[in-house]
């Protein structure tokens, strides 16, 4: 630079690569094969006041976008700016109501937006890194987290970014799931996802194992169908050498009586060890009476929360019988909240389930559809909820039940079993 | 709002459910095929085809839960709502007598000696502690399942609600069938929760009707599967040769099983053909 303003233009150009990099515009890496860099160049301009003296130097780095092909090298561009006429308003609001305007202007606001393309850009005139001269700037903002970790380990120098993207990373984790990829889940479903029995050979069988936690399964069934039947059998069968069941009833049907007859029948102990191991077993299954959907609501929330924080920690299985009498009062009448709790229930279930390793067991009834025909409660949106849904009916012999597949993710709908209730 | 608080344990209910009374219906098959009687905190639905008995059943009951504590009962109250217009006083007096000389005789068969195991209780005794109320339309029955709420808590013995019956006012002149099921469910999740929490048996008498399935009419409770999961037990009154029977067509804790009745003079009584003395313990 040999003008006479250099100093000051020095200052100016100083002043924006000092904007750029604190803003983390670009990183330094290797163009990749294939890969075009476009130039870039330095814009001076001296800016004037209202009444023609001399304001700033300002210099700005822009690059050769006359270079780029639309939607080869980009798909548009954008600029959003104010209309005039917004400021108009603004302006006569404040008159309006006495107001005071404060204006102020970010410096190098362009470079505070995300960039989705990836563009890499000759190093600037000046600013030529020694020794990687032969490196191009990637522009940084990416979409990949992973990268963006990486590209940390590769800037030894800089403790403050790395710091600043573990921050970050802590802030996101803490918001949702981890990412978790197909090998990790397969893992997951190996070792944690085991399956529980339902206190009935056949059906175990039947269910190439059990119920499987992390799963909701639902029973449907007319009444008398042998639904509560199964609970009742599932959750003596848990409990005796599995953990905790949390048991909500919302029609009074849960009886210990029958649930001590079904522990009594399926151990073998003498008599004696059999009334202590009773005692046990049975405290191991919790029962609340749930009448209304809010109150089941809360009571999945409190559940929730004590599971996060490992107060209940050997919970295997929740029942609900059954969820279709506490949702059919609220499904319907124009108001589509009682949809919106409907669905918020199954997927609050179904992250329970999956999150700390439960199966949850629900029950539902049958409704006459068109045609005469029966098909399950609660509609068209509930039927994709559940991960497993099986029909019971009972035959005419009266002991003789089957139970079918309506939907299961590795069985076919339609397959059938037969076993008989104690 | 402590889950630990208001949950029980299986073993905790075990016991409680052991000291929890039983309404007897005086016929001793029936009280077998039931488990002892009427459970409380359970609702019991009873349906059959008109002159079966329903109503009878329900005025014996009405009467059964005031048996005193010393003779077997639970010395309590009773609320009858009435949607028919079927409930007969003089019938229930009639039955109170009845009820009255059982007790006497037992109480002399037995010979006890005990100063307070008196029949102190007049057959007029029984009517006062049965609450009577008339519902003319489904609103009027919402609003007073609704208000029993109240009531109950402010006469703690109520020991049991009988309602008579609960599908009449839901059958007629219903445009809007999603309309009656939110509100038959919603009632019905209200009168299990007045179970629980007052401990008291809830008896729903249910007429019939014929349901054409696979070709066939059938003899269907009224209202049908939207309504099947309102009750925790369900018991079908029937006829078989001249004689009336009972059917446990669900139940959570007993088998299915029938057992014959017949209604005489003195109301609900074990069937003549086998002729045993009344139970009253």
């Amino acid at each position: 630079m040999s003008s006479h303003d250099a100093p000051f233009w020095r200052e100016a150009i100083d002043d924006e690569i000092h904007s750029i990099l604190s803003n983390n515009t670009w990183i330094l890496s290797d163009l990749p094969p294939g890969c075009k860099p476009i130039g870039c160049r330095w814009i001076f301009r001296k800016k004037m006041k209202s009444d023609g003296t001399l304001d700033k130097y300002k210099a700005r780095l822009v690059d050769k976008g006359f270079t780029q092909l639309k939607d080869i090298d980009y798909f548009d561009t954008f600029a959003p700016v104010a209309w005039m006429t917004s400021i108009h308003l603004l302006i006569a609001l404040a008159t309006i109501h006495g107001l005071v305007i404060h204006q102020m202007d970010v410096k190098t606001a362009f470079l505070n937006g995300n960039l989705d393309e990836e563009v890499f850009m000759k190093q600037p005139e000046g600013f030529v890194i020694p020794g990687q001269e032969r490196k191009v700037f990637e522009d940084f903002l990416l979409h990949d987290l992973y990268v963006l970790v990486i590209s940390t380990e590769q800037h030894h120098n800089s403790e403050r970014l790395k710091e600043g993207i573990t921050q970050v990373l802590t802030i996101i984790n803490k918001q949702h799931q981890p990412w978790v990829d197909g090998q990790d889940l397969l893992d997951d479903a190996l070792q944690n996802k085991r399956f529980l029995p339902t206190g009935c050979k056949s059906i175990d069988t039947f269910l190439l194992g059990g119920l499987r936690e992390g799963y909701l399964t639902e029973l449907v069934g007319t009444s008398s169908s042998g639904k509560t039947q199964i609970c009742l059998q599932a959750a003596s069968a848990v409990a005796k050498s599995w953990g905790k069941i949390v048991f909500l009833d919302s029609g009074n049907s849960f009886s210990p009586k029958r649930v001590s007859q079904i522990i009594t029948q399926t151990s073998d102990l003498s008599a004696y060890e059999v009334d202590k191991g009773l005692q046990q077993v049975m405290n191991n299954i919790v029962c609340l009476s749930v009448f209304d959907i809010f109150t089941l609501f809360e009571v999945l929330h409190q559940l929730k929360n004590n599971l996060r924080s490992q107060i209940d920690q050997h919970i295997r299985m929740v029942i609900i019988d059954s969820i279709s009498s506490l949702i059919t009062p609220i499904l319907g009448g124009g108001g589509a909240h009682g949809h919106a709790l409907m669905v918020s229930v199954g997927f609050l279930l179904k992250r329970l389930a999956h999150e700390h390793d439960i199966s949850i067991l629900v029950t539902n009834h049958m409704v006459v559809g068109e045609g005469g025909t029966s098909k399950p409660a609660l509609g068209e949106s509930w039927r994709s909820i559940p991960h497993v849904r099986l029909l019971l009916s009972r035959g005419h012999i009266r002991n003789i039940s089957s139970m079918s597949v309506l939907r299961h993710p590795h069985m076919a709908t339609g397959d059938r079993v037969e076993f008989e209730l104690q | 709002m402590e889950l630990a608080l208001l949950s029980m344990s299986a073993w905790e209910m075990l016991n409680e459910e052991e000291s929890l009374g039983r309404i007897t219906t005086s016929c001793s098959e029936l009280d077998d095929i039931l488990g002892g009687g009427i459970s409380c905190k359970e609702v019991t639905e009873i349906g059959g085809v008109p002159g079966i008995g329903k109503t009878q059943l329900g005025i014996q009951l009405a009467v059964n839960v005031q048996i005193p504590m010393d003779y077997g009962g639970l010395q309590g109250k009773a609320i009858y709502i009435d949607t028919e217009g079927s409930f007969m006083v003089e019938r229930a007096l009639q039955i109170a007598e009845a009820c009255f000389e059982d007790m006497r005789e037992y109480h002399g068969f037995l010979k006890r000696d005990l100063q307070a195991c008196q029949v102190n209780m007049q057959p007029k005794d029984f009517l006062e502690n049965i609450f009577y109320f008339r519902v003319c339309s489904y609103t009027e029955q919402i609003a007073v399942v609704n208000y029993l709420e109240k009531f109950i808590s402010e006469h703690k013995d109520v020991k049991v609600v009988i309602i008579d019956s609960v599908t009449f006012h839901f059958r007629q002149d219903f445009d809007d069938m999603a309309l009656r099921t939110r509100l038959l469910g919603g009632m019905a999740l209200k009168l299990m929760k007045l179970a629980k929490k007052f401990t008291l048996a809830v008896i729903l008498l249910n007429q019939v009707t014929t349901k054409y399935t696979d070709g066939q009419y059938q003899l269907a409770l009224a209202l049908g599967d939207s309504w099947s999961h309102a009750c925790t037990n369900r018991v079908i009154l029937y006829w078989n040769c001249n004689e009336r029977y009972a059917y446990i067509d669900k139940s959570p804790s007993v088998r299915s099983a029938a057992a014959p009745y017949s209604v005489t003079g003195r109301g609900i009584r074990s069937s003549v053909s086998n002729s045993k003395r009344v139970k009253m313990m």
